[in-house]
């Protein structure tokens, strides 16, 4: 007998809120990030830590010396491996990925992500400008975009699932205070930079005689998240099928483009790193791609004519990006459904518009990372400046940024590997120019506001009692 | 007893049962899009928050919610018995 699906659920009804929480990304990367977070701090208050599991390679200056570094650490690395595959396996899995088929492809990440690691520690890797994200991305883009990534090793290069990780495990090391200090200036400045630059792509593909669901995909893509932001959109304006695809390539085109340029850019310039930071959190596209020029120009601090600290670059980049631009995608997927629905030419296919929308595609990875930041910050709030630094940070912050930074790295192997640029829609040349246009006004915008209008803040972002 | 055509319904449970989401032209599989979306898991992901319960309509050729509706609604067959 024939059953009809319609007749047995309630589709107006919301997805169960239970069923989503295991069966998003989003979700997954909260738990394994907070998961990671609350052991850190049971191990914390029990005068433990996990300073043994999060084991990173240290400089070196021969390979005798790395080789003797990692025989020492072997059990070491060997048990980072097993968590790491544990808890995204156990993620993968639930979202319907073969777990057979990450296993394999992790390892091979795991192994890539060492070999840069131990690079970006190499004495000699400052002479050379080795630094991590970009070493990762340039070996994966060659890997992949000339002997081909294969088909088993696909399954693992789960670049979001491991930005998002590392993002969640980015709020234990960023106080809470400090999100609600720069939060707000932040918001302003991404704003202003994210309206321009949305209206600078759509009026010149409309101009340039496009559709308003295409220009309206663009923009978002310029201006909001990257990848996110323009299948976000498509979806909420009901897209052509070939929207999508064409935004993404210009996206990815361009992240790629801007993860070299603006670290380089802002090296040339002398810009303290978290004035930097901000840049590239206003003028990057993707969180991937983001994170990658972020960490990169953190790796320049210390030298000569950089001020400031590592982190204030990847600090202040999360700020600009995630909480200026990222949470904002579900409003502007509303206001543009609404217009597309009110206002644009009829599809032949009606969209349903509620407030809903904002909680729908809210990037709910963002909730981790808050909440990480408000544990770290109560757990902290009882130890002096000094304290913090002697004890809260090498017992139990600095663990969690090192695992962030694995995280994170193999989020940028993942990019080089999963960027088969023969594999992208073509754009065609109106896209292109409009998306362009977007590209140079955000990044004149983003520069003037990060490093003249709101520079002092920027400059000053992660130093004591602000 | 289950109903043999989308006819038997009362009225308010076939208004509630156009959703795209239902529809047999409608695909969301996150791992469809991401190998139909060229760069789609490059720098973002078919599992991701952010596309809520988006999918393509085979129908019409459009990235779309699945809380969109139209005239050409079928309901997916959900198997047999």
């Amino acid at each position: 007998m024939t059953t009809i699906s319609a007749t047995t659920t309630r589709p107006d009804a919301p997805p169960s809120f239970r069923r989503e929480l295991f069966a998003k990304e989003d979700w997954w990367a909260v738990w394994i990030g907070l998961g990671l977070v609350i052991v850190a701090v049971l191990a914390f208050s029990t005068g433990s830590s996990l300073k043994w599991i999060a084991v990173a390679p240290q400089k070196w200056s021969s390979l005798g010396e790395l080789g003797t570094q990692l025989a020492t650490n072997a059990p070491r690395y060997l048990a980072l491996f097993v968590l790491w595959l544990a808890l995204f396996g156990i993620g993968v899995r639930s979202l319907g990925i073969s777990l057979r088929q990450f296993a394999p492809a992790f390892a091979f990440v795991f192994a890539g992500s060492l070999l840069v690691y131990a690079i970006g520690v190499w004495d000699q890797s400052t002479r050379y400008n080795l630094e991590p994200p970009l070493v990762a991305l340039l070996l994966g883009l060659l890997i992949a975009n000339t002997v081909g990534v294969p088909a088993w090793l696909k399954s693992g290069l789960r670049v979001e699932f491991f930005v998002k990780t590392g993002i969640v495990l980015l709020g234990a090391g960023l106080p809470f205070t400090l999100i609600l200090w720069a939060g707000p200036v932040a918001i302003v400045q991404a704003a202003i930079v994210s309206l321009v630059t949305f209206g600078t792509i759509y009026f010149v593909a409309v101009r340039l005689g496009l559709d308003r669901r295409l220009a309206a995909t663009l923009g978002a893509g310029g201006a909001v998240c990257g990848v996110s932001g323009a299948i976000a959109v498509a979806g909420a304006v009901g897209a052509k099928k070939e929207d999508a695809p064409i935004a993404i390539t210009l996206v990815i085109l361009w992240a790629i483009v801007m993860i070299f340029v603006l670290p380089l850019v802002s090296k040339a310039l002398g810009l303290p790193t978290g004035v930097a930071g901000a840049w590239i959190g206003t003028s990057e596209f993707a969180d991937a791609a983001g994170f990658a020029a972020a960490q990169t120009y953190g790796g320049y601090a210390g030298q000569p004519g950089i001020a400031g600290t590592a982190e204030a670059s990847v600090q202040a980049f999360t700020l600009m990006k995630v909480i200026g631009r990222d949470v904002w995608i579900g409003v502007w997927a509303l206001v543009l459904s609404i217009l597309a629905t009110t206002r644009w030419e009829r599809t032949g296919v009606d969209s349903r518009v509620d407030g809903g929308e904002i909680w729908r595609r809210f990037p709910k990875f963002v909730v981790g990372f808050f909440i990480a930041s408000a544990i770290i910050t109560l757990v902290a709030r009882g130890y002096s400046y000094d304290q913090f630094k002697k004890v809260v940070t090498p017992d139990l912050v600095g663990p969690l940024q090192g695992l962030r930074t694995w995280a994170f790295t193999f989020c940028f192997l993942s990019i080089g590997l999963a960027t088969r640029l023969r594999d992208l829609a073509a754009a065609g040349a109106k896209p292109f120019y409009a998306f362009t246009s977007g590209v140079v006004v955000n990044l004149i915008f983003g520069f003037i506001l990060s490093t003249i209008v709101f520079a002092d803040f920027w400059r000053n972002l992660g130093q004591p009692a602000p | 007893m289950i109903p043999a055509s989308l006819a038997d319904l009362p009225f308010p449970t076939l208004q509630i049962a156009r959703r795209c989401a239902d529809c047999v032209h409608f695909d969301g599989a996150a791992r469809t899009l991401e190998a139909e979306i060229p760069g789609l898991a490059v720098m973002s992901s078919g599992y991701a928050s952010v596309r809520a319960d988006d999918g393509l309509c085979r129908l019409h050729d459009r990235y779309l919610s699945g809380r969109s509706r139209c005239e050409s609604f079928e309901p997916r067959v959900a198997g047999h018995a």
